[in-house]
Formats: C-alpha cells, structure tokens, sequence
C-alpha cells in the first residue's frame, strides 16, 4: 500500500460518532518511549537509528494491535506524502523536516500508529472522535504493554520514563482534545479562560499541536506536566477542564442564540452559502466558513450536514489532502479553486441525500 | 483576579512569556521578580528559549560549583550540560542518571513535581514477566520439597538460579 491510498478511507476519529462531537471534535493520546541506554533519535549515529528502526518495527508489528497494519519507511516517502501523514495528524511536523531511519506504523482505521525515531524513538498515538479519552489511553496503554514485552524502555525510579526533552519525562503522557469554541470566541471570553487553563498546568494549541496558529476557533487543551501524576489522574483532570470548558462555550451559544439571533444566523448562512457556491477559497477561509457552519449545526439552525462530513473536510481540504485527491502538484490559486470545487461537491452529496430522504 | 505567578503564587504575573523550542510552545505567566531569577532579561523583552530558562534555574542553583558542573560528562553518550542547554534535549537516558542531582531543580520546574508516579516497567517490561515466573517457580518448589520430589526440585532449582541472574543483568 501506498500512502497516497490512505485517501480513499478518511481516518475513523472523524467520524463525529463520539460523545459531545459538537464541540469536541476528537480526543487523542500520546506515549514518548525511549529504549534503554541509547542514544536520543537527534544525538543517534545512522547505523544505530537504523537498528532502532529495525527492531521496534518487528516488535511492532507482531502485536495484536497492529494486525493488518501499515508500516512507512520515511525515507522511501516523498515530502508530498509525509505533508499528507501531518495533515491526518499521523506523523509530527519533525518527520517533515528528517525522513531517513524513520518510520510510521498505522492500523487500518487510523486509531493507533507509532512513530519509529521522532523526538523520542517511539511515540504511541491513539486517537478517539469526541471526548473518549480514556477509551483512546486504553488503545495506547494496550499496545504500550505490548511493546514492553520485547524492548526495554529507558526509566528511572525517580524521573519515570525518560525522554529526549525533560518536558515529557514520567509518564512520557501527552493527553489532548481538539475543542470547537466558537461560541467563547464570538463572546470574548476566550482569553481570560485560556489564561487561567494555563494556570492550571494546562497548554493551549492551535488545530496542528505544537507551534501552529489557532485556525477556525480550533483549540488544542492537553497537560502539560507529566511526571508527578499517574496517567489516569492527568487523564481525569483534563477532562474535568474539557468539561467545564464545554459548560462555558454552551452558555455562550445559548447566549448568542437568544441576544443575537438574527446576527448569529446570517453569520452561519453566510458561511454556508459561501462554502455551497465559491468558486475559490484559501485553506484558512475555508476554516473559518467550516466553522461558523459547525456552530450552525450544533446550535440546530443548520439540520442536513453531518458533523462527520465537516470533520472530514478540514483535513481533505488541506494543501497535501488536495493535490493527492487530484493526482498532481498544484499551485496556491490551483488549489483554492480544487477546494472550492471539493466542498461544494461534499455539500451537494449530503444536500442530496436529504431530498431523497424527503 | 490578577493572573498570578507560576513560580512563586504570590505575586501578580507581568511576564507573559511564550516561546516555541523545537517545536515546543512553552508559555509561563511570571512576576518580574521569578522571571528576573530564572534568567529571563525582564527588560529588554528579547526572546528565550527553553534551555535558557531552564539554564537560569540551572545556574542560580549551582553557581558555587559552576565550572565543575560545566565539565560533568555523560559517561555514556559524552554529552554535557551545556550541550543539552543548546539542544534542549539531552542525549541519552544515561543523561538523567549523569545529571541527577542537579536535574531536581529543572524538573520541578517544569513538573511541579520530582517523583514519577504512574506506570513502570516493573509491572510490565520484560523482567517484570520473569519475576511473575520465578514466584510461579518458587511455589511449585516448595510443593517439590514437600512431596520429597528431589529431583524434581533440583530442576526448578537451576532454573530459579537461571532466571535470578537474568534478573539482576541489566
């Protein structure tokens, strides 16, 4: 399998099937692994990278978990395709940027992969639509185990699990949800409650983790300590926060919904009506449109469009998603256009399918 | 509310510190009192990355014995402090055994906390799997002994040894 065929199947967490998909969009784990007494994948010689590579990949891919599985050789993926990895949230922006002794296995639904020589040589990812963190920490937890089993991991009694970077040590657990916030946004009370998460150990990120800008009122919350706390405590405590945050952004829904009705639906028909019939769109337009339409959809003004078609289509219309949907390389004003064509081609087949319905 | 800061808890945050390392978006609200001891220049607002604040905690705390710490190596993969403040990785896990004593400072820092609790390899890891066959061994030597199964015991003997010091290789 290539993994431009990966495009055929979008990934299962998208789906919008999980609990509170109207504002939370998907859930995900991560686990940083180190094998013991090697050198860090930055600091590591080719021939050790390589036989790190090796070994955990046949480690892995005899697990339970990865029946079936994908497994990538970075070096063998050209950039086009790594863009695409990113963009499905499968790989970090550091395999953009080194591809040679790394590697990406990945199950058939894209709920699990494992990423060979990232930062650290193995980092466990699982993903889960809506807020089902624990269901998603058991996937990784699970497989974790597994691996265990046949690669010993660097750890030490006092500093847990030992990363590359210390931010990650103990558990070596990142915790995150991706959260729709459109309704704190419109009502400004966004910053001072991103503030105060912050205060609470929490971190703030934008729709593409670490680094990137926040897009289309797409948040990344996770913790951000993770030594200190057992997994299942960091797990409960962000979702504590992901709730309360949810409370939050319901009330100002429901605020802008009764003191600024006729404001609110032009904004949401609007966007709709701009996504149904432009003929060009930038990547952070489209974000935005999508956005005010998944407000319309959660508040109920907007009734045919399916949460999972709109999860789907921020990541389809993204640059390496369209130029693998056309088969070629295109430029930035080819590609507003192909996404232009996308959306209304996504829009029409769900409107479709209400009036046979009808 | 005034936003309070991360350090110290008393004092009101007036450094709103964001910076992105490796990746990495770091953001601390700090009083200008913590920030000035960590490190941060406080007035000329220049950026810093991780390895410089964490190099302020790192130098406020050991400056008596700086030049001896300076020269600490890892034994294993040679790196030293100064490399890991220009990496902001360290590099090897030898590294945090090298570097313990001092790294406690860095790590409350960053954790709020310097005793991993959690999962451990112990419950899960390769040797973990040989404990739980050497109690399962250790049973069935004793109902050996009890039947007066001698041969039977010397075999779970030998291997009871067998597995110990595959236990205790590390």
């Amino acid at each position: 399998m290539q993994v431009r065929d990966l495009i055929n199947r979008p990934a299962k967490w998208l789906d919008g099937s999980g609990e509170e998909n109207e504002i939370i969009l998907s859930s995900r784990i991560r686990i940083a692994r180190n094998l013991d007494k090697r050198r860090f994948t930055h600091n590591g010689p080719a021939d050790e990278l390589s036989a790190i590579l090796g070994h955990t990949r046949s480690a892995a891919a005899g697990t339970t978990l990865f029946g079936g599985s994908e497994f990538f050789d970075m070096g063998n993926v050209s950039t086009l395709d790594r863009q695409f990895l990113a963009e499905r949230h499968l790989v970090s922006r550091e395999f953009l940027f080194n591809s040679s002794n790394r590697g990406l296995m990945v199950n058939p639904t894209e709920e699990l992969c494992l990423m060979i020589n990232e930062e650290d040589h193995l980092r466990i990812q699982a993903f889960s639509s809506g807020l089902e963190l624990a269901k998603a920490h058991d996937l990784a937890d699970r497989l974790e185990n597994e691996l265990s089993g046949q690669v010993e991991f660097a750890y030490s009694e006092r500093f847990g699990y030992l990363t590359a970077c210390p931010t990650n040590l103990g558990t070596g657990l990142r915790a995150s949800v991706l959260i729709h916030l459109p309704g704190l946004v419109h009502t400004k009370e966004i910053h001072k409650l991103l503030d105060s998460l912050r205060q609470l150990h929490h971190s703030i990120r934008g729709l593409y983790g670490e680094g990137t800008e926040v897009m289309g009122n797409f948040f990344q919350l996770s913790n951000s300590a993770a030594l200190g706390t057992p997994e299942s405590v960091i797990i409960s405590n962000l979702r504590e926060m992901v709730v309360r945050l949810m409370r939050f952004e319901r009330r100002a829904r429901e605020m802008l919904f009764r003191k600024a009705r006729s404001l609110l639906e032009d904004k949401v028909w609007r966007a709709y009506g701009l996504l149904c019939y432009s003929r060009s769109v930038s990547s952070k337009e489209a974000l935005s449109l999508i956005s005010a339409v998944r407000l319309g959809v959660g508040v109920g003004l907007i009734k045919d469009v399916p949460m999972k078609t709109l999860n789907e289509l921020l990541v389809y219309i993204q640059p390496a998603h369209l130029q693998t949907l056309e088969g070629r390389s295109m430029e930035p004003r080819e590609r507003d256009e192909a996404r232009a064509t996308l959306i209304r081609k996504n829009l029409s087949e769900v409107m479709g399918d209400q009036e046979d319905d009808c | 509310m005034p936003l309070m800061c991360e350090s110290c808890g008393k004092r009101a945050a007036k450094i709103h510190y964001t910076e992105v390392v490796n990746h990495n978006m770091v953001t601390m609200d700090l009083c200008v009192e913590c920030a000035g001891e960590k490190g941060l220049d406080v007035k000329s607002g220049g950026s810093y990355g991780l390895g410089d604040l964490v190099a302020g905690v790192w130098d406020s705390t050991v400056e008596a014995q700086s030049d001896k710490i300076g020269k600490v190596r890892c034994p294993h993969c040679g790196y030293t402090y100064s490399d890991f403040k220009k990496m902001g990785r360290f590099g090897c896990s030898e590294c945090y055994r090298a570097f313990e004593a001092q790294l406690i400072v860095l790590v409350r820092q960053l954790h709020g906390s310097t005793q991993h609790q959690g999962k451990s390899p112990r419950q899960v890891g390769p040797k973990a799997l040989i404990r739980r066959e050497l109690m399962d061994l250790k049973e069935e030597l004793v109902r050996a002994v009890e039947k007066e199964e001698f041969e039977e015991a010397a075999k779970l003997r030998d291997r009871i040894k067998e597995l110990e010091s595959r236990v205790e290789e590390s």
